[in-house]
């Protein structure tokens, strides 16, 4: 009875360590400056199309909108705007700060206005959002309890600013710390999930998925139909990806292999995005695994980030 | 470290937010179905209600839609456009930037993917692009990709994409009429067809007219 005790106090101990315990603000400012870049070169696309998704003249008209979204999996609230002239001056708005994150000016309310003028958008027409402005609702959403503009920041160019200290700093108020657990655990979620989905599929256990989505002109621009000759190139290519996102938990919390999944990780995504042009897609989910960083790493770029002013 | 009491709270809405996470994209399962509910109603306002299906559980085919417009009165000579078969989404001419195309294949898709949303989504927004059109004749075309062992045999790479085999579902026309979006029965009586994209077995053989490409 009293080791069961001793072992709920322990768990206990362990995870107010884990949620509450300060944490390195630098790996979590890194990972905004990445994010909220990749972002705004990304949305520059949606204010240039701006009509075509989300005007009355667009894809969707306002009177269809509940049309496009299925309510029994949508119950919530879920506003939008419903003016063309408001769309477009908000989605410039969103583009200026979405700038000011990337440059490291603004926090925790600047997020909240970022989270809040992308959800209107992303109600606005569900039916033209992809797998960027899905991580992007995530990672806006933890933003919104992060310090995240501590360090990397664009005036630490031009000020000057102490020297950065080169070991890890535990700095973060309790709140920044469940945000930044909860990027790490989302990312690890999507990875097991995107992993198991696969396992269903006929073409990821045959070896030849890979295949079958380079030979989609819809996914990739180039024509791929010499790796034919390459079949155990293909088979595998198919399978350590399988691998990588199924075992992704493990990977990412063990000490001992976490640099090697991140590593693999930022190779694995800029592939993809060189091969099936997700180029957004891509720089997007790099920028997520900045956040299983070592913070003597990210200091050691910290300090050239700073000299290079 | 916060105090106790917020400890506490805090404590309570992480798990319940990890809750969330992790049971909304295993949604239709027992627990979904039981305990679900409020899970769902915070995930869908904050637009966290992902299934995280990137490529599967399969790769998806290639999936378009070729439309033909009918412009004149019965009778009248055709005009050019109702020459033509436009093809919906347009393949853009830039080989690597293509956000806009990988955003209308998502709309091309979401908006047919029940007969309702093809009338009122897709249709309409077709004859939009094309406001001369009286009405609008559509089928959705799928092409299979070549299977790699049949690939392999083949003595060029140039020659495997002659092995995607293209499968078509029977046009179905629509009236632009703004009044009334509803189709036109051609060339009998049946209903507007649109595709399940989770399950593409749903297609039956009958339904497709399949020829080599």
């Amino acid at each position: 009875m009293n080791s069961l005790l001793n072992d709920a106090k322990s768990l206990l101990k362990f995870w107010n360590q884990f949620w509450f315990a300060p944490v390195d603000l630098s790996v979590v400012s890194l990972f905004r400056m990445c994010v909220c870049t990749v972002l705004f070169f990304c949305y520059i696309e949606r204010q240039w199309n701006i009509e075509t998704y989300y005007f009355d003249s667009g894809y969707l008209p306002v009177s269809e909108i509940e049309v496009s979204v299925d309510k029994t999996y949508n119950p919530g609230f879920q506003p939008y705007l419903s003016s063309d002239t408001a769309n477009f001056y908000a989605h410039l708005l969103f583009l200026g700060l979405l700038l000011a994150m990337a440059a490291g000016f603004g926090g925790r309310k600047t997020a909240w206005l970022l989270f809040i003028l992308h959800m209107l958008f992303v109600n606005r027409n569900r039916m033209v959002n992809y797998g960027v402005d899905i991580y992007a609702t995530f990672w806006f959403l933890y933003l919104c309890l992060i310090d995240s503009t501590k360090y990397f920041r664009l005036d630490s160019w031009w000020k000057k600013t102490k020297p950065v200290k080169p070991f890890p700093v535990l700095e973060s108020d309790w709140v920044s710390t469940v945000g930044f657990r909860l990027i790490q655990i989302q990312l690890l979620v999507a990875y097991a999930y995107t992993g198991m989905e696969k396992l269903k599929g006929q073409t990821w256990w045959n070896g030849t998925a890979v295949w079958t989505t380079l030979m989609n002109p819809q996914i990739t621009p180039w024509d791929f139909s010499w790796m034919k000759d390459f079949p155990l190139v293909i088979a595998t290519l198919t399978y350590v990806t399988l691998i990588y996102e199924v075992y992704a938990p493990v990977g990412f919390v063990w000490p001992k292999t976490r640099k090697y999944f991140v590593m693999y990780g930022m190779m694995f995504h800029f592939m993809i995005g060189a091969m099936m042009s997700l180029i957004f897609f891509a720089f997007l989910m790099m920028a997520g695994l900045t956040v299983f960083i070592d913070p003597v790493v990210v200091r050691s770029w910290l300090t050239k980030f700073q000299r290079a002013s | 470290m916060p105090k106790d009491w917020l400890k506490k709270i805090a404590s309570l809405l992480i798990l319940f937010h990890l809750g969330t996470i992790i049971l909304m994209p295993n949604f239709v399962s027992t627990y979904g179905r039981i305990v679900g509910q409020p899970f769902l109603v915070y995930a869908s306002t904050f637009g966290i209600a992902m299934p995280w299906m990137f490529f599967s559980p399969d790769p998806s085919v290639i999936l378009y839609f070729e439309y033909e417009l009918e412009v004149s009165d019965y009778g009248e000579p055709l005009t050019e456009s109702e020459q033509k078969t436009y093809q919906w989404p347009i393949e853009p001419p830039d080989r690597f930037y293509r956000l806009d195309y990988l955003r209308s294949i998502y709309h091309s898709r979401s908006s047919t993917s029940s007969p309702e949303r093809l009338e009122k989504l897709l249709i309409p927004f077709l004859c939009k692009k094309h406001p001369e059109a009286k009405r609008i004749s559509v089928r959705s075309v799928i092409k299979t990709h070549p299977l790699l062992e049949q690939a392999e045999i083949e003595p060029t790479s140039e020659t495997v994409k002659f092995l995607r085999t293209r499968k078509e579902l029977p046009a179905t026309a629509f009236s632009c009429n703004p009044e009334s979006f509803q189709p036109h029965v051609e060339p009998e009586d049946s209903p507007a067809r649109a595709f399940d994209l989770d399950n593409m077995d749903s297609i039956s053989e009958d339904d497709l007219e399949q020829s080599a490409e």
